[in-house]
């Protein structure tokens, strides 16, 4: 706490920004009627969430949210070992897969809603596919790291494919994967709700542009300040459980420097 | 009897431009069961080369190697190899009992490879270390690992590749004790490879000389010092100094461009 009290501390700039936020609502320097002070904006924020709304929606896309991340996670860890381990793989689907790649995501919602409807199976489907990517390369990366030497210990000690794969392969590459994982969470949230604000009648997003649309603007910054609140908080987690996941590898980290 | 027969071994690798280069040339010897072995050549030379074509690593281009009577097509179960660099052979995510395990635990399932571990561990040294990681011990005590994990396998044959290399003068000569306790106690077939010329002396029965690229055998030299050999002792007699002489002397005419 004595850290976050420094005035070197970002903090305190925090502090300060909210202040600013709050006295320049209440003495109106925007001139505008959308722009509530602090206090109104956190106790929308309060009634929403008591009243329970916000939580339910907030739950929804957190699910669609986590369903694609893993979904499209889980894929890209396969098809990149896959790539990495099986040559003929990657020269039948590579070219496809980077044609894909550069699309923008949000680009192919329109055409999904198509084939797959406004609710859950669409949006999971999109969030996939934007977590699919960049685990897949790191996946890769992550197969081309693994020492050699210890390949051909597990050969020496006669171990097989599944075996070799399971224990030393995934393991050493782990570290990447986390790595990809990281981007694909950041960019799961965002595109969920961007989802959610084009199509279907789901989630925070769609109440973010309903509170627009109804010109309620301490809901709508309040919705703004839970996302905010929420992104910060997911990396924070990630990063915690990929220190305990994945404690040898900071260990080792720590050693070499 | 030989136990380790090397016949006619040549190897070439794949050039970008031109023909393939040929780094060995019908390199053949053989080593008798219950033999120290020492390989002894200029850096470069493809010692490691020929031990990994001796462990079933990697096929000769000609010529074939022959562990127990039997052609080596892969690795074969009476030989393991142990690696210069332990830090990249142990697994920094199984702490020092599972890498030891690692060795056995596919044919004899999880339990009874710990309870093998352990024991081997107490052979090397390092009993009570189990729960430790890797990379929290000494460069010694990790080889000293790497030696458990190889003897776990109960291999009659040891391939070793300048296992002490990388350690300190006198955690070597701890090493060097270490592996001479054992390869008495066990009655195993070592061979060894190095270009450290007491140590080839110190340790083994006989020493094959390789010559610079393309590599051949310039000679096999018969050690002919008492055992059970001694640290300082045996690096005093008269033997030992003139053979150091004379190696050193082949190894450094060799070396020379």
């Amino acid at each position: 706490m004595r850290a976050l009290a420094r005035p070197s501390s970002g903090f305190l700039l925090i502090l300060a920004l909210l202040l600013l936020w709050e006295v320049s609502a209440r003495f109106d320097w925007m001139n505008s009627p959308n722009w509530p002070p602090l206090s109104v904006v956190l106790a929308a924020l309060a009634r929403d969430s008591l009243g329970g709304e916000l939580p339910l929606l907030l739950g929804g896309t957190l699910w669609r949210m986590f369903a694609g991340l893993l979904a499209g996670g889980a894929a890209g860890v396969i098809v990149g070992l896959l790539f990495a381990s099986l040559p003929v793989t990657r020269r039948l689907f590579g070219l496809t897969v980077e044609l894909i790649r550069p699309i923008p995501i949000p680009a192919i919602i329109p055409p999904l809603v198509l084939f797959l409807g406004l609710d859950n199976t669409m949006k999971v489907t999109v969030v996939g596919l934007t977590a699919f990517f960049p685990v897949l390369t790191n996946t890769m990366q992550g197969v081309r790291a693994v020492e050699a030497d210890a390949l051909a210990m597990g050969r020496t000690f006669g171990i097989g494919f599944w075996r070799r794969s399971l224990h030393i392969v995934l393991p050493a590459c782990l570290p990447y994967v986390f790595a990809g994982f990281r981007v694909a969470l950041a960019l799961a949230l965002v595109v969920t709700v961007v989802a959610e604000m084009i199509a279907g009648e789901q989630g925070v997003g769609h109440y973010l542009v309903l509170m627009q649309f109804a010109g309620r603007a301490p809901e709508m910054y309040a919705t703004v300040i839970l996302l905010a609140v929420l992104g910060y908080g997911l990396n924070r987690g990630f990063l915690a459980f990929e220190r305990r996941a994945l404690h040898w590898y900071f260990a080792l980290g720590a050693q070499r420097n | 009897m030989d136990f380790l027969e090397l016949e006619g071994i040549t190897k070439e690798f794949p050039s970008r431009s031109g023909p393939p280069a040929r780094v060995m040339e019908r390199v053949s010897f053989s080593v008798r069961e219950g033999e120290f072995m020492a390989v002894l050549g200029p850096s470069g030379c493809g010692k490691s080369t020929l031990l990994q074509m001796a462990a079933g690593l990697l096929p000769p281009s000609s010529g074939e190697a022959r562990i127990g009577g039997r052609r080596v097509d892969g690795p074969p179960p009476e030989a393991v190899y142990v690696f210069q660099q332990y830090t990249r052979s142990l697994l920094p995510w199984r702490n020092v009992r599972d890498n030891v395990a690692f060795a056995v635990e596919h044919r004899i399932g999880r339990r009874r490879a710990r309870a093998a571990a352990e024991v081997q561990l107490a052979q090397v040294g390092l009993a009570g270390f189990g729960d430790h990681f890797p990379w929290q011990l000494s460069g010694g005590m990790q080889q000293r690992v790497a030696i458990a994990r190889a003897l776990a396998a109960e291999p009659a044959l040891l391939l070793m590749d300048e296992p002490f290399s990388a350690v300190d003068a006198l955690t070597r000569l701890d090493l060097q004790a270490l592996i001479l306790d054992i390869w008495t106690q066990r009655k195993l077939t070592v061979m060894l490879v190095t270009h450290d010329v007491e140590e080839a002396i110190y340790l083994a029965d006989r020493i094959a000389m390789l010559t610079r690229r393309p590599t051949t055998l310039a000679e096999i030299v018969e050690v002919g010092l008492p055992r059970p050999r001694d640290p300082i002792a045996t690096r005093e007699l008269p033997r030992f100094l003139e053979l150091r002489h004379d190696l050193l002397g082949k190894l450094l005419t060799r070396h020379a461009v």
